[in-house]
């Protein structure tokens, strides 16, 4: 897969990637503009597949989903630049890359089984070698708050991208999901959700980190909210 | 008489696209517009994935709440406004699929779906149900490989590790068929880009 990244852009745009392969391969879009493309184009005619399996909906669907807009903000826009297509599907790293920060801030034993258990996948990462760049650039911040877990913030200011990573974070409960914070002049901006399986945890920044003092996590309605609703579970000053 | 509106800004009359950019500045009319038009196709994908209607309703309903939430963020110049909510329906409808799969086979340690079984039941319902005649023919337009990849992917959901076992065909080719079904696909519906 290392050698030949570029063929997954069929793979990618019917979803018939691992999460793992999704996230390495969003890695690559990033800084691969002809996948990009080649990327928006399949997905028009994928959705023409998903459109030939029109049927009807449930009755009661539309009223639901009408009452639940009333209640439910609307996001900011972000501004665009060749990060908002992963952005835009709130990229959640995977174990993979995740095991491979967590080694390196040595956050112990689990992690390095994880790893091993993905090291077919080395090459790959290597390749891709944003993350550890990132973690080379030595930012990492301790997150503390009502949950104690290991949970660490590794960010580089000049690429302006951050990730959390979390051990042992137990997954949201029913309906819910994590929602990281940024918090500028003392106001949050939502940096995108996240969930967890219960053993590792990792969430990249959707959000810019300018001029940010402190980064959090909340759990809220599931898909996120605009403002947090819920009390800060973790959080860590740049 | 002169009509009230102007051609084009009633919300029945937008392109999807408009009404994003509506929906984006907190209109509801248009939402409602955006609604009565794309949930057939939005409820129709996931249940063709998913099969199960209630969680099919479940995950459509987080569909179309997160296209409502976050058009917003919807670019015009990276796509169609009808490619961004099918890719949003498909990703979820996915997704949900593999962490069902998941859970199963953490249950009884059966790793990979039955092979026979698997590829008879998609290719039956998407023989069966396929309404649109354009993209039916499309679809016989590719070899049967191509054919049979892609519909295991897109509307079985499976990765292309397990098409390439199902199909008894090496990664490399299935991860290539892939590629050249869309291409074929792509050029056969004259699909813009
Ligand atoms: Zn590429």
């Amino acid at each position: 897969m290392s050698d030949n990244i570029h063929l997954l852009a069929g793979a990618y745009a019917l979803d018939a990637l691992t999460i793992d392969e999704r996230a390495l391969y969003e890695r690559h879009l990033s800084v691969c503009e002809a996948c990009r493309l080649e990327v928006a184009e399949y997905a028009e005619t994928a959705a023409e597949l998903g459109v030939a399996a029109a049927a009807n909906a449930p009755a009661g669907l539309r009223a639901r989903v009408l009452t639940e807009i009333e209640r439910t903000r609307q996001v900011s826009a972000t501004p665009g630049g060749p990060a908002s297509l992963s952005r835009r599907v709130q990229r959640v790293l995977t174990p993979v890359a995740a095991g491979l920060v967590a080694l390196v801030i040595g956050l112990s034993g689990a992690v390095a089984v994880l790893w091993q258990d993905n090291q077919r996948l080395e090459a790959t990462v290597a390749e891709e070698r944003g993350l550890a760049e990132l973690v080379a650039a030595g930012h990492s911040v301790t997150m503390t708050g009502q949950i104690d877990v290991p949970a660490t913030f590794v960010y580089d200011p000049d690429r302006d991208e951050g990730v959390l990573v979390a051990t042992g974070l137990s997954a949201p409960a029913e309906g819910m999901t994590y929602q990281l914070w940024v918090i500028r002049d003392g106001q949050p901006v939502d940096a995108g959700v996240f969930g967890s399986d219960g053993r590792l945890a990792t969430a990249t920044a959707s959000e810019s980190l300018h001029e940010a003092e402190q980064v959090a996590v909340t759990m809220e309605p599931a898909g996120g909210v605009d403002q947090p609703t819920g009390e800060i579970l973790l959080s860590g000053d740049l | 008489m002169r009509p009230l509106r102007a051609v084009g800004s009633s919300p029945a009359q937008m392109s999807l696209e408009g009404l994003l950019t509506r929906i984006a500045k907190g209109d509801q009319a248009a939402y409602v517009a955006l609604y009565d038009r794309t949930s057939p196709v939005v409820y129709g994908l996931i249940r063709r994935v998913l099969r199960d209607p209630a969680q099919s309703e479940e995950v459509a309903q987080e569909v179309l709440l997160e296209v409502w939430r976050t058009a917003t963020r919807f670019d015009a110049e990276r796509g169609s406004a009808n490619a961004w909510i099918m890719t949003m329906a498909h990703r979820r409808a996915v997704d949900r699929v593999r962490s069902e799969q998941a859970a199963r086979d953490r249950d009884d340690k059966v790793g990979v779906r039955d092979a026979s079984v698997g590829f008879d039941e998609v290719a039956e319902e998407v023989q069966a149900r396929l309404e649109h005649q354009q993209v039916r023919r499309a679809l016989d337009q590719l070899t049967d490989l191509q054919r049979e990849a892609v519909q295991l992917a897109y509307y079985g959901g499976r990765t292309y590790r397990e098409v390439a076992e199902l199909l008894d065909t090496p990664l490399g080719t299935v991860k290539t068929r892939l590629r050249d079904g869309l291409i074929r696909l792509r050029d056969t519906l004259g699909v813009r880009s």
